[in-house]
């Protein structure tokens, strides 16, 4: 059976705390899964280093993506799920910070799959997430192949 | 030579002038002994002809003044020793012979000069001009290598500045990330922890406690806009220009309606000039004129009979635009620091805002290759004027 999470990947704990929040007042009631870093991340969603050997039917049903990372950063985690044959077709959402922060990553044409932006109104942030992660979620079926 | 680039050649020094009235002396000398001497034997003597080739010679090479001297002393020394009385220096005996040598003499010697004179100067004057000629030439390369050497020092220093320019830009891009992603995530976490107080304590807070929690968020808020607007102003300054046709007063007017729309209950008369049409980038004049208009609106704010002018006007052959109001207009004296990012000339209570409209403003009018200026009188009104030329805009 297969176990629907979510993936955050976002180093500032006060972040992942606020989005823990707002998917909690969305009504996202999936396990959130933490990685601080892009390797950790990249470690979580192919099973390999500290994840090795994670529950396989554990998948991320939708991945939050901040772009500033240490060690490797968001946009290079998108890179490497996209050219992967496993996860290409992976629901990303990626986590901004400013309206021209989006435009500027839409013309990399990385294929992200929605935005949201981090306002400083927390009230809107609960609002963006709960409308695309509730899409997402929706619209995510577990691949045949992890079943 | 009318054209002179140059000084000419200097003339002969006075030293080689002395050379040649001596050594006009010894010719005369000379070619007088060597006639004598030769006329003992054959009576050569009485055809000057020596003297005519003398003067020739001493005009050629040393010009007129000694061929004046050896023209008189040939005449002496013929006179003298060959014109009939010879022995003595009175020149005429009353033979034809001696009239015909004479007039021999003459014409002789002055042909010989004038021809020699004339072939001297042809030939000073073609060397002078090749001596300009050269002169101009060493000038011209000596031009040629300066300007080919500054083309190469200039291109240089473009490809210096060019890069010193691109690298601070990347810095800017580099920094104006760093703002919008880290600046924005404390504030973030201010407001949104703020809310979370509110929501998880709302019972224990009193009313005091959730007006000071709405302080912070709204100050929390109001340093995002600033930092928004921060970078706007520096984006702004590096974004792509395309310039089109553009009907300032369609914008104007659409402009009012989006002020109007949300406050129906303000009476403000609009008057717009119809068919005002430059050439800028749509875009971007539209944030000029929005703020301009949005200014005029915001500071008419608490004035009856609200008044609202666009147009356009001419100054001398420059095309001027405004806008005006009569509202709450300001102080000529702090005129110099309307324009300055986040300088205000009234307080947030009075008149919300930044204070950034107005650097937008002019920002984006010289990318345009304009001026913008403002005149106004507290309580009577303010109008703000602007020139595009869009053919200088800056790179």
């Amino acid at each position: 059976m297969s176990i629907p999470i979510i993936l955050l990947v976002e180093d500032n704990p006060g972040d992942v705390e606020l989005t823990r929040r707002a998917l909690k007042k969305g009504k996202i009631c999936n396990e959130l899964v933490v990685a601080s870093d892009g390797q950790q991340a990249l470690d979580f969603i192919f099973r390999t280093g500290q994840y090795a050997d994670r529950d396989r039917n554990v998948f991320p049903a939708i991945i939050f993506l901040d772009l500033r990372l240490p060690r490797i950063d968001g946009l290079e985690v998108l890179r490497r799920i996209r050219q992967d044959e496993r996860t290409k077709l992976q629901p990303v959402i990626i986590l901004t910070s400013s309206k021209e922060e989006e435009d500027v990553l839409r013309s990399y044409e990385l294929g992200a799959n929605s935005y949201i932006r981090k306002p400083v109104d927390f009230d809107k942030f609960v609002e963006a997430v709960k409308l695309l992660g509730c899409y997402w979620l929706l619209l995510n079926e577990p691949p045949p192949s992890r079943g | 030579m009318s054209d002179n680039l140059l000084p000419l050649a200097p003339e002969p020094q006075h030293s080689s002038r002395w050379i040649g009235y001596v050594a006009v002396i010894a010719v005369e000398v000379a070619i007088t002994a060597i006639l004598l001497l030769i006329d003992r034997y054959v009576p050569l003597g009485r055809f000057p002809i020596m003297y005519f080739m003398a003067i020739g010679v001493i005009a050629y090479f040393y010009g007129v003044g000694p061929s004046i001297l050896a023209f008189i002393l040939g005449a002496i020394a013929f006179d003298y020793s060959f014109s009939a009385p010879t022995g003595t220096l009175w020149p005429l005996a009353n033979t034809p012979v001696s009239w015909a040598a004479w007039i021999a003499f003459l014409l002789g010697t002055s042909l010989m000069a004038v021809a020699m004179s004339l072939i001297r100067e042809s030939q000073r004057r073609t060397r002078l001009a090749l001596r300009q000629a050269e002169h101009e030439l060493v000038v011209r390369r000596q031009a040629e290598k300066a300007l080919i050497e500054l083309n190469e020092t200039l291109e240089q220093r473009v490809r210096d500045r060019t890069a010193a320019l691109e690298a601070s830009n990347k810095e800017l891009e580099a920094f104006s990330y760093s703002v919008s992603h880290d600046l924005r995530a404390p504030l973030r976490i201010i407001d949104g922890f703020s809310h979370a107080l509110v929501e998880d304590y709302y019972d224990k807070l009193d009313e005091e406690g959730r007006e000071d929690v709405k302080w912070i968020r709204d100050s929390a808020q109001r340093m995002a806009q600033l930092i928004d607007d921060l970078l706007r102003l520096s984006r702004l300054g590096r974004a792509e220009i395309s310039i089109e046709k553009v009907n300032l007063s369609e914008m104007a007017e659409s402009i009012a309606d989006e002020l109007q729309k949300p406050a129906p209950e303000r009476k403000v008369t609009f008057s717009i000039q119809p068919d005002v049409v430059t050439r800028a980038d749509p875009d971007l004049i539209r944030i000029a004129l929005e703020n301009l208009l949005g200014n005029a609106w915001k500071f008419t704010s608490g004035t009856p009979n609200a008044r609202i002018e666009f147009g356009e006007t001419r100054e001398g052959d420059e095309r001027v635009y405004f806008v005006k109001d009569n509202g709450a207009g300001f102080d000529m004296k702090y005129a110099g620091r309307l324009f300055s990012p986040f300088q205000r000339l009234h307080t947030e209570t009075e008149f919300p805002g930044t204070g950034i409209g107005l650097a937008l403003a002019r920002r984006i009018i010289s990318r345009h290759g304009g001026r913008v200026w403002g005149e106004g009188e507290v309580g009577k009104g303010a109008s703000f004027y602007f020139t595009l030329h869009p053919e200088r805009q800056e790179a």
